[in-house]
């Protein structure tokens, strides 16, 4: 099975959704990605980071120092209400897009041709 | 995991770009030892782990730059988003706690709106008088207008913008001195025919006038040199947009349309943009060629004999004023005809276009100054009221202040908490302050400064003002507050309890108390010394009944005689037909009495030649003359002017009869200081005149209005005059003068077919605006006086009601230890009245101090009068009592027991 690359602004809609259920330090949302996708998403990490940086420069999501179970500092990020909101309608948007494509590319060939 | 979210309060913020990198740093290393680990656990041996972790990250070093340059910018965005949150925060809490002190904060924004209010107004009239110069005009500053010095054929030395045509044309070929010459006339002229006439303001204009100030036309075009020829000139004519748009209704074919303007046809060719006035600030109608005037002397674009023009000019970039004055003069007397000694001596001088037609800056310009540096100490003394409350309200929060100090907030953002309340109080304040601008403004200048064509009262200027006033004022008024929460010991407040916390406070109060006191005081000195100068002016003897008297000038058409003696006749005829207008008129019911005459006071003056037998020359007197009058019987009734001693001018008196002459106060003691001037003679005239006898002694009358010098006058017979003309009607209505214009224009029209208008002058309308400044100085010191007052009233009382609630516990032990109430009141009003006394004291130091300079501006009245400032002081000192005694009442009703429990 290959892996899927990523189009445009999801990425920031499923850092989102990853941090809807808790706050999350980098290596915890990349990894949380990977298991929900089963591996099947391609991504650098440093884009993730970048993602993680411009959303919070847009309000998104917020940023704090915390420290691990392991007693190791690490920035933590946690989702605003703007945040949430966003992560809502973006959410609704590509579940809509995506039925939208998976029911066209279902249609199947009228009888008679090919 | 520690729960996040507490980063703010250990300032883990980064502040340098240093620090930033390291953590954008630590992060990705933390992010590769994870991942690392990871594999390892999978089954990776240690080396490979780390080369697949970095691959995975996407080559650290190049995503280090990368994420070290975005962070940067999220953190640079960021502040100044955190920035601005902070102040919303601010901001709202503010008005949160404001809200729990309505009056305070109702107080303060009225105080302040007023204060502010008082200096937008202020504002959009000096910008307009002094800032902005004329509308349209491109740099208003580098336009100049010539004026003339030099001695008139009175004798007396005077200053003048009229001048010759011949003026405009010299110095227009200056062109190393002046880019640009212009001659113009504004004045009073007819428009249209027969009881439609209107009388408009034209601007009678030279070519080169509209390049010159810069201005573009708003539809169709201006003039060329070649409609501007004398002689040969074109009639034709620029609309004024006001009148475009009220006459024509803004319509855009109105080029090629035809006006009737005295009497000859004149094409419209072009609009003038919105609100252009010209070189001055009085609305003009119309524009028309200078050439087709109506020449006021045959020769007039040579002769140096008629002035009637005035000439602007614009400076060449690299000549100086003070150069340019000194080449014209010398230019100008090179020029004239050294025959001529009085312009061979004059001095020409080019002056700013604010000044008026006698060289000086019209009064209005500095008592406007004035009024806005007294708006300013208006406002000053809101600040100082404002501060006071702030003050007292910063008292009453000082633990909550000590409490945040103590919980670590910083000593800036706890200013900024504070700035942030005043600013909000100062934005209020701006928006009631820009509302009063707006309606005050307008009603001021309609009624002060009513000539002045004025633009909307509320521009981008004042308000881009009014905004900056607000913040000043905000700044201000958090200063002290801010520098208090500064300065206080944090573990005294905590401990201190409202008696010891109170003390020591109140000096920088009661001194904001004693200024405030002071300025009112300035103010309203200067309010009644205009006031004062205001009621001498309406007292002046002018020798007229200048309200109560109209001038009636009848315009003919052109009569198409050539000949002297034809024109003669015409002249006769039609002095015939006003004799007999005249005589109607005294008949009629709304006419109390009229006469006919020939040099009337205000309308200007004549003079011809005379001599005194047994006189080599004339005495001068220091308003010029002699000038002639020519008047029928029952003129004196007329005018107001008293006769008094001998009689006046009989009815049977005029052309044919015996020559007599009435002379005024004035130059019959200067011709006979010692002698009887009646039965004198007086030779009237040029060649070999007849012997007039002095058959009467008038009071004076006078020429100008208020500020008018003794001159010499005379007057003879209707019919005995020799040399000039311009017969009117004076015309003394019973009822209101100007209700009965109306009337009068339509009995006239009725009486005198032939005239084609007639111009009527109300005699006060020339006097009026001789008492503008002293009006605008008397209205706007005593408003903004009162207005001080106020204030400090309300601060006053503000001051005394703090400290007797702060004291409470003290005057409840007095009232404990025997105190009688009336003497804990006695001691309470003499508190206050002690700050009231050293406020006047200073004002009266500060009024007697500056009164000198603003003596000038007042009319015969001294500065340092001691009735007004005795009225004052009065004044100021029962407002005193009456913002105390309410404080001092309740301060003898403290009752011990409570005061001593609540402690």
């Amino acid at each position: 099975m290959a892996t899927l690359p990523l189009i445009k602004g999801t990425l920031d809609v499923l850092v989102l959704k990853a941090l809807s259920w808790t706050p999350m330090h980098g290596f915890e949302i990349a990894r949380w990605l990977e298991d929900r996708s089963g591996g099947r998403i391609e991504l650098e990490d440093s884009a993730l980071y970048q993602a993680l940086y411009r959303m919070e420069e847009r309000g998104l999501v917020e940023a704090q120092w915390g420290v691990t179970t392991n007693n190791r500092r690490a920035r933590y990020y946690t989702i605003t209400e703007q945040g949430r909101r966003h992560l809502e309608e973006e959410a609704v948007r590509m579940t809509e897009y995506a039925a939208t494509l998976t029911s066209i590319l279902a249609l199947q060939a009228p009888p008679g041709r090919g | 995991m520690v729960r996040p979210g507490i980063r703010d309060y250990f300032r883990l913020r980064p502040r340098t770009p240093e620090g930033l990198a390291a953590q954008v740093d630590e992060e990705i290393a933390l992010h590769i030892e994870l991942r690392v680990q990871e594999l390892v656990a999978g089954g990776m041996d240690p080396e490979r782990a780390r080369a697949e972790a970095e691959r995975r990250f996407g080559g650290v070093m190049r995503a280090q730059l990368l994420l070290q340059r975005s962070a940067r910018e999220r953190e640079r965005r960021m502040s100044v988003r955190e920035w601005l949150a902070g102040w919303r925060q601010d901001f709202a809490y503010s008005a949160r706690s404001l809200a729990r002190e309505p009056l305070v904060a109702l107080v303060v924004v009225l105080t302040l709106g007023l204060g502010i209010g008082a200096n937008a107004t202020m504002f959009g009239i000096i910008d307009r008088l002094l800032l902005r110069g004329p509308e349209h005009v491109q740099a208003p500053h580098e336009v100049r207008r010539l004026y003339i010095t030099q001695r008139s054929w009175t004798g007396v030395v005077e200053t003048t913008s009229s001048a010759a045509y011949v003026h405009y044309t010299l110095v227009r070929e200056w062109r190393d001195l002046f880019t640009g010459a212009a001659a113009y006339s504004i004045r009073s002229s007819r428009v249209g025919r027969g009881e439609r006439a209107r009388e408009r303001r034209v601007g009678w204009v030279s070519a080169d006038f509209f390049p010159l100030l810069g201005v573009q036309p708003a539809l169709g075009r201006f003039f060329t040199v070649e409609e501007d020829r004398p002689r040969e000139a074109q009639r034709v004519v620029v609309l004024d947009y006001g009148t475009w748009q009220m006459e024509y209704g803004g319509a855009a074919d109105v080029l090629g349309r035809n006006i009737e303007l005295q009497d000859e046809r004149y094409t419209v060719i072009g609009v003038a943009p919105a609100g252009f006035t010209g070189p001055q600030l009085e609305a003009v109608h119309m524009w028309v060629p200078l050439s087709t005037i109506s020449p006021p002397h045959p020769e007039w674009p040579t002769t140096w004999n008629a002035r009637w023009v005035h000439v602007l000019v614009r400076r060449a970039p690299e000549v100086s004023w003070g150069t340019a004055n000194a080449e014209t003069t010398r230019r100008y007397r090179a020029a004239a005809d050294p025959a001529r000694e009085r312009e061979a001596a004059a001095v020409l001088a080019l002056r700013p276009l604010a000044y008026g037609a006698q060289g000086a800056e019209p009064a209005e310009l500095p008592v406007s100054r004035w009024l806005a540096g007294v708006s300013l100490i208006v406002l000053l003394v809101a600040c100082a009221n404002v501060t006071n409350l702030l003050l007292a309200r910063a008292l009453r929060r000082r633990r909550e202040i000590a409490v945040r100090l103590a919980l670590g907030v910083s000593r800036g953002r706890l200013a900024r908490l504070l700035l942030s309340e005043s600013l909000l109080l100062a934005c209020a304040g701006g928006v009631l302050a820009v509302a009063l601008a707006g309606l005050g403004g307008r009603a001021l200048r309609a009624l002060l400064l009513p000539d002045v064509q004025w633009g909307p009262a509320l521009d981008l200027r004042v308000l881009v003002f009014s905004a900056a006033a607000v913040v000043l004022t905000g700044l201000l008024i958090g200063l002290a507050p801010v520098l208090q929460s500064g300065t206080r010991n944090l573990s005294d407040t905590l401990k201190a309890t409202s008696l010891r916390a109170a003390a020591g406070r109140s000096t920088l109060r009661s001194t904001l108390t004693v200024l405030q006191a002071a300025f009112s005081l300035v103010l309203l000195v200067g309010g009644a010394l205009f006031a004062r100068s205001l009621w001498n002016a309406q007292q002046v003897e002018l020798g007229i009944d200048a309200s109560r008297v109209l001038a009636v000038w009848p315009s003919y058409p052109a009569s198409g005689e050539d000949s002297p003696e034809a024109q003669q006749a015409v002249r006769s005829r039609r002095d015939a037909a006003l004799r007999g207008v005249l005589e109607r008129l005294r008949l009629h019911p709304g006419v109390a009495r009229a006469a006919l005459a020939i040099g009337t006071p205000l309308q200007g003056t004549l003079g011809i030649d005379l001599r005194v037998p047994g006189r080599d020359s004339l005495p001068s007197l220091p308003g010029g003359g002699p000038f002639i009058s020519a008047v029928s019987s029952g003129y004196f009734e007329t005018v107001g002017t008293r006769i008094l001693r001998g009689r006046g001018i009989l009815p049977s008196e005029g052309k044919g009869t015996a020559p007599v002459v009435v002379v005024g106060a004035s130059m019959a003691t200067a011709l006979w200081p010692t002698e009887d001037p009646l039965g004198r003679c007086l030779l009237i005239g040029f060649e070999d005149p007849p012997c007039f006898r002095v058959v009467g002694i008038a009071e004076d009358a006078t020429n100008q209005g208020l500020r008018d010098l003794p001159a010499m006058r005379y007057y003879v017979p209707l019919g005995q005059e020799v040399g000039v003309g311009g017969t009117h009607l004076v015309v003394r209505p019973r009822g209101d003068v100007d209700t009965f214009i109306p009337e009068l224009r339509r009995l006239l029209h009725e009486l005198e077919p032939d005239a084609t208008f007639f111009g009527v002058n109300h005699l006060q309308k020339y006097i009026d605006p001789q008492l503008r400044p002293w009006r605008l100085g008397a209205t706007m010191f005593l408003a903004f006086g009162g207005l001080a007052l106020l204030i400090a009233a309300i601060g006053l009382y503000s001051v005394i009601a703090y400290g007797v609630a702060q004291r409470r516990t003290e005057l409840g032990v007095r009232i404990a230890l025997g105190a009688s109430a009336a003497a804990i009141v006695g001691m309470v009003l003499r508190q206050g009245l002690a700050l009231v006394l050293a406020g006047v004291a200073l004002g009266l130091a500060i009024a007697l101090a500056t009164g000198r300079m603003l003596e000038g501006l007042l009319f015969e009245q001294s500065a340092r009068d001691a009735g007004v400032f005795a009225a004052v002081t009065l004044t100021l000192l029962l407002v005193a009592v009456l913002a105390t005694v309410v404080p001092a009442l309740r301060a003898g009703k403290t009752s011990p027991l409570d005061a001593l429990r609540t402690e």
